[in-house]
């Protein structure tokens, strides 16, 4: 699929209508896109307010993007970035802990794995919300709509935390069934998993969280089942966790409270898209040697990120001829093409960063390397929305 | 219940332990047991509380009541009725006979508690299956030691629980976490302990929500209104 047709843009209150269309593909455990159109019209307009408000940000903010396919002139899917996570109360997690419990007398150690109840995330900025239809999964359109949200937080650094999170659901079944809830939430609620996300999409998560158990779980006392399930990936979210992977996101420490899904965190600085982004000068040109890059304006309420083969002449080796830009800036070649659809313009600053891509972070029917003609996808009008998300 | 015709004797054994003899009205030893002042000073003692934690959210309409079993030290101090024996001299019916000796116990810990300590407590032994596996050992124990219960006791010697509680959990563990069985033999008593276990409630000892941490068996316990308060063992 041609890569010129896609745009990762800040979504406005006038997309409500695909971004109703897309919540309705909601699964279980989706709590930032609640399928009622008021509540969706809320968040866009929350969203729009947080993009166009030049005042210091409270981390109350919630930038909701989306991914439009130009040719095909429809939104295509979603993506979010929450400022700080469980703003105004506490972001709930369990922690994984290992203590070794030994006895000489006994001649015996045993590994005990724990799970404690913390609020270690409270204040990190949250990646959320990420949803594509099916039938892009498999182009890079994914990596745009994920990654971008990382240029965006690179560029208005003051608006986010320096470190980072982001939820993905755990393993449940389409009936409801959640092996970790019906384990552990299930005996101190009386009501399955369904039941509880509806009850927590009304209201403050930490208010549910206060009802479970505040005391670490022995994790060898509940049911291999739902052992198994501690840090296990719900399918539908398995390439844009494996992106996040890719990021430099670590997911060893924490899981979801609810769903037992691995909640990744990071250093801001230490994802690959951030420490490989720099501030560029729109150069326009042809690229000698052009690579992949996620490419974005830095504009904030007019913020708009796409992929493109350019080139980065930073001078730094100097002996290549490439001309730096005016001031002193790094240069970045792009083609014209590409700078309409970020609608920059000569002069225009950029954020770009190489994307370099794992073979893990594609989605398994891999697209053809990042060259000239991509392979087609299957038709995208028929296929099912399909939701594939971070969780709020 | 008369246990008024049972005389019972006391015989120091050792500076640890005084042994307690019921006799009959023939003068026959007919029942005995083990008391040992203070203990857990030297090798520290463990038991489980049996807690309730409260969850409720009255806008949910929720309130649900959990059990909690904490690990602790809490009884250390305390003197310990041990080793309740059946002489074979007795009519038959031990009950009088052990309430007689549990009372004569409760008697001499209130006349010397510096001796002896604040009160008396008593470990019963647990629920067991069919098979004679213990419920609790099975749902609990056994994910956090793998050994045997009866081996180790063998191999280590009577102190074993207390190198037992090295690798228990030091957390809370909810109750509901376990499997129905093991919830069940939480502050019960196997049939082997029955009538001790009626004994000893004729002679005053009560729950008070403390269980072994091996098999989750009662303990009963009476203490002297005076210790009842916190102070150092």
């Amino acid at each position: 699929m041609n890569l010129e047709r896609f745009v990762l843009r800040a979504a406005t209150p006038k997309d409500l209508d695909a971004y109703e269309r897309m919540a309705h593909a909601s699964a279980v455990g989706i709590t930032t896109l609640p399928a009622n159109r008021s509540a969706l019209a809320e968040r866009l307009e929350q969203s729009a307010q947080a993009f166009a408000s030049g005042d210091d940000a409270s981390g109350e903010e919630v930038y909701v993007f989306v991914l439009e396919d130009l040719e095909a002139d429809r939104l295509v899917g979603t993506s979010a970035i929450t400022a700080s996570a469980g703003f105004a109360d506490r972001f709930f997690s369990y922690r994984n802990e290992m203590l070794v419990h030994a006895s000489t007398a006994l001649e015996a150690s045993q590994r005990i794995h724990t799970l404690h109840l913390c609020h270690d995330l409270s204040g990190h900025t949250l990646l959320s919300a990420f949803y594509i239809e099916p039938g892009y999964e498999h182009t890079l359109a994914p990596q745009l709509m994920s990654r971008a949200r990382l240029l965006f937080i690179a560029e208005f650094a003051q608006r986010f935390s320096d470190r980072i999170a982001a939820e993905s659901p755990g393993l449940a079944d389409d009936s409801g069934r959640c092996p970790f809830w019906d384990a552990v939430g299930r005996r101190f609620f009386e009501m399955d998993y369904p039941a509880a996300e509806r009850l927590a999409a009304g209201r403050n998560k930490a208010f549910i969280a206060e009802l479970m158990p505040q005391a670490p779980i022995y994790v060898s006392l509940l049911p291999e089942e739902a052992q198994w399930a501690i840090g296990q990936l719900h399918p539908v979210a398995e390439l844009p966790f494996s992106i996040l992977i890719d990021e430099g996101f670590d997911t060893e420490t924490y899981v979801d409270i609810f769903d037992g899904g691995p909640t990744v965190d990071a250093r801001v600085a230490m994802l690959a898209t951030v420490a490989g982004s720099r501030r560029c000068m729109w150069g326009l040109g042809t690229a000698v040697t052009p690579t992949m890059h996620l490419v974005a304006n830095t504009r904030r309420a007019d913020f708009r990120a796409v992929l493109a083969l350019a080139e980065r002449c930073d001078g730094s080796d100097g002996s290549d001829g490439k001309e730096l830009g005016e001031g002193g800036a790094i240069a970045l070649r792009l083609d014209a093409a590409a700078a309409a659809r970020l609608r920059c313009t000569s002069g225009d600053m950029l954020r770009a960063a190489p994307l370099r891509l794992s073979p893990l972070s594609v989605a398994p029917q891999s697209v053809a390397p990042l060259s000239v003609a991509p392979p087609s996808v299957a038709p995208l009008s028929v296929a099912p929305l399909r939701v594939v998300q971070e969780k709020p | 219940m008369n246990s008024h015709r049972f005389d019972v004797r006391a015989e120091t054994i050792d500076a640890q332990l005084t042994r307690l003899v019921a006799h009959g009205a023939h003068r026959q030893p007919c029942a005995s047991a083990l008391l040992r002042p203070r203990i857990g000073l030297a090798m520290p003692r463990y038991w489980y509380h049996v807690g309730q934690v409260v969850h409720a959210a009255p806008a949910l309409n929720l309130f649900r009541a959990q059990r909690t079993l904490l690990l602790g030290n809490d009884l250390t101090g305390m003197a310990e009725l041990l080793d309740f024996q059946d002489l074979g001299a007795g009519d038959g019916d031990l009950r009088p006979a052990w309430t007689r000796i549990a009372r004569a116990a409760l008697a001499l810990v209130a006349a010397d508690p510096m001796r002896w300590g604040g009160g008396v407590l008593v470990e019963l032994q647990g629920e067991r299956d069919a098979t004679g596996a213990s419920p609790f050992w099975q749902g609990l124990t056994r994910h956090f030691y793998r050994g045997d219960a009866q081996d180790t006791a063998a191999r280590v010697g009577p102190d074993w629980r207390s190198h037992l509680a090295a690798l228990l959990p030091r957390q809370p563990v909810y109750v509901s976490f376990l499997p129905e069985a093991a919830q069940r033999a939480i502050g019960a008593h196997g049939p082997a302990a029955r009538t001790l276990h009626a004994a000893l409630r004729d002679a005053g000892l009560q729950w008070r929500h403390h269980v072994t941490i091996d098999d989750g068996a009662v303990v009963l316990e009476w203490s002297d209104g005076a210790a009842t308060e916190p102070s150092p063992p």
